[in-house]
């Protein structure tokens, strides 16, 4: 009797880990999509997926949903492990119904995010969705609603993750933007609020889905992505290796790694040029001094005039900030100083420690720029800045020029070390633009104004163009040689271990966004 | 993304540039005789004429957009010079409409 049971069981179970059915298993490879079931098979330790809700069914008793059963109602959920640690996880399934989400399956998806809370563990949401179920009316959207609430709440407590592996379009598109870090994979991934054949009918305006919102689309120009894959399997192992990068909740530090030496080819010493107009790329400087030379890119696509991403110093994880002269000669823009504010925001609150690479010539100039609210925007960063709490580094490297010296983490916004090169620049603006402004007179009135002006722009730069004015002030602690860069950051962030800075009490600041 | 220069406070940077920035539109000075539109629609009924006086405020033209049926007004007192567009028409966002001369 009882073994009868437990076959009973076991057909059950097979049944509805089917999903859709062979038909639309098939029609989901042929777009060269995984199913939602070998996804998260693939993401977590092997043999760790524990399934729940697999057996929820939905209520509908309109539209003909009343003979339609759909396993496990479009979505699976559950918890695993990853790396031996816990990990809480729900994949729509578009097989069934197209992974349309009515309210049963939004409230399968609430309850393994509120699980996650609960547990203080990580959550990964992997989206592959039609949509809203339209049978199900406004207890459809309804779900959306309690999701994006939990999103909320879970925000800053524990990593929110989201993985988009297939259509996520209208309201279904907020999910992922509340949450940490977003995964697409090129010609997969579609996100957008209204999709090619509405805008063709109301606005005239022909463009494909992936123009419109494909993985390229939200990397490069949106910036709603984070990481951009070529492929299901590639996107997984990004996954997993920013999962060793960041903490479990915000009450734990990263994991932390076996401390190694960066590679001796990156010589942290022959990477800056001196002449402050030549280019160089500020992520080999970052190579130049972390563990292993191993830097992990965010957001390599969008706004690539400053870089952010994740590396370790002496075994610990630390969020790198640091200007691109390589790209748009590393100004702060809308975009960029959007992008970093969120960084350093992600990294104040899970306890990793920030380090700000500084060489920018300021702000972009250009009506463009300003009709686009680089004040509001820019003032973002600044925020940012201020009101974390982490051990705080900055490495001014070469030029800190005016408004950009003070928001790329300044002493004056809190910063716990700042260190200078001895080729460091540092002024109200670079000594061209300086010198043209302070002896506007005598270049126009000298005999040769061409050579004046060289001449002046020479003596502004000797007198100011240097970090020693600064370092007078005790604006700058230590004015070092490159060479000794790891070393004093390591240093840094050891005396920094135990740092208790605090914000005023209150219910919260009002950041401008 | 294209090499290039960025020119920042009199010095040129070499560095790469990226396509939005290529891509950015040059200001121009709004011309305040014409009237842009401010969302992209289709013109469903013309109530003026050209060479025709109109005060400000007065209802140039009613166009659908989202659904909606909304009115163009007359941005100051003047004459309607010119009517770029025709009834059934549909037009882009920031497309002229009219020409109201003062």
């Amino acid at each position: 009797m009882e073994n009868q049971k437990v076959e009973e069981l076991q057909k059950k179970l097979e049944e509805a880990q089917q999903g859709g059915g062979e038909q639309a298993i098939a029609k989901q490879k042929s777009m060269g999509k995984l199913t939602a079931r070998e996804r998260i098979l693939l993401l977590v330790d092997e043999g760790s997926f524990h399934e729940y809700d697999l057996f929820v069914e939905h209520d509908v008793r309109d539209f003909g949903m009343q003979d339609k059963k759909l396993a496990g109602d479009g979505v699976i959920i559950g918890t695993g492990t990853l790396y031996g640690s816990p990990i809480a996880i729900y994949a729509q399934d578009f097989t069934v119904a197209g992974g349309s989400l009515g309210s049963m399956h939004a409230r399968k998806i609430t309850k393994i995010m509120d699980y996650a809370l609960r547990m203080r563990m990580p959550i990964i949401g992997i989206n592959d969705s039609g949509g809203a179920r339209i049978q199900e009316g406004v207890n459809s959207l309804a779900g959306y609603g309690e999701i994006f609430f939990r999103n909320t709440l879970n925000s800053g407590v524990i990593p929110q993750i989201s993985v988009i592996l297939g259509p996520c379009a209208g309201g279904a598109v907020y999910s992922p933007a509340l949450t940490d870090f977003v995964f697409v994979v090129e010609n997969i991934s579609k996100m957008f609020i209204t999709g090619p054949e509405v805008i063709k009918t109301v606005l005239g305006e022909e463009i494909s889905m992936e123009e419109l919102g494909g993985a390229r689309v939200h990397s490069e120009l949106t910036g709603n992505a984070h990481f951009f894959a070529r492929s299901e399997s590639e996107c997984f192992e990004q996954i997993k290796r920013l999962i060793t990068f960041i903490p479990w909740h915000n009450q734990r530090k990263a994991l932390a790694f076996e401390p190694r030496e960066p590679k001796p080819e990156y010589k942290v010493d022959r990477i800056v040029p001196e002449d402050a107009t030549q280019p160089y790329d500020v992520r080999n400087v970052i190579r130049a001094v972390v563990d292993g030379s191993d830097f992990f890119e965010v957001q390599e696509l969008w706004a690539a005039n400053i870089i952010i991403g994740f590396g370790r110093l002496n075994g610990d994880t630390v969020g790198f900030v640091a200007n691109q002269p390589f790209v748009m000669a590393g100004v702060l823009d809308c975009d960029s100083a959007d992008k970093a504010a969120r960084f350093i925001r992600y990294c104040d609150a899970f306890n990793i420690p920030l380090v700000t690479f500084e060489d920018l010539p300021g702000y972009l100039p250009g009506v463009d720029q300003e009709h686009a609210g680089v004040i509001r925007h820019g003032a973002k960063m600044l925020y940012a800045y201020s009101e974390a709490t982490v051990p705080k580094i900055t490495v001014i490297l070469r030029k800190a020029y005016g408004g950009g010296y003070i928001a790329m983490n300044s002493r004056h916004l809190r910063a716990d070390f700042v260190f200078a090169w001895p080729n460091a620049e540092i002024a109200v603006m670079g000594p061209e633009g300086a010198a043209n402004i302070i002896f506007k007179k005598e270049i126009t009135e000298a005999e040769n104004p061409e050579e004046m002006r060289k001449q002046k722009v020479a003596e502004y730069r000797e007198k100011f163009a240097n970090p020693y004015v600064a370092a007078s002030k005790g604006y700058i602690d230590s004015v070092i040689d490159p060479k000794d860069t790891r070393k004093f950051l390591l240093h840094a962030i050891q005396v920094s271990v135990n740092k208790n800075a605090q914000m005023p009490s209150r219910k919260h600041g009002i950041p401008p966004f | 993304m294209i090499p290039g220069s960025v020119c920042i406070l009199d010095t040129a940077y070499s560095t790469n540039v990226t396509q939005r920035y290529l891509n950015r539109k040059k200001w121009v000075k709004p011309n305040p005789n014409i009237v842009l539109s401010f969302i992209p629609g289709t013109i469903l009924q013309l109530l003026v004429k050209e060479g025709q006086p109109v005060k400000a405020g007065d209802t140039l033209a009613v166009f659908v957009a989202m659904k909606m049926h909304n009115a163009v007004l007359a941005p100051h007192d003047g004459k309607v010079a010119k009517i770029f567009v025709g009834e059934g028409d549909r037009f882009p966002k920031g497309a002229n409409l009219f020409e109201v001369v003062a």
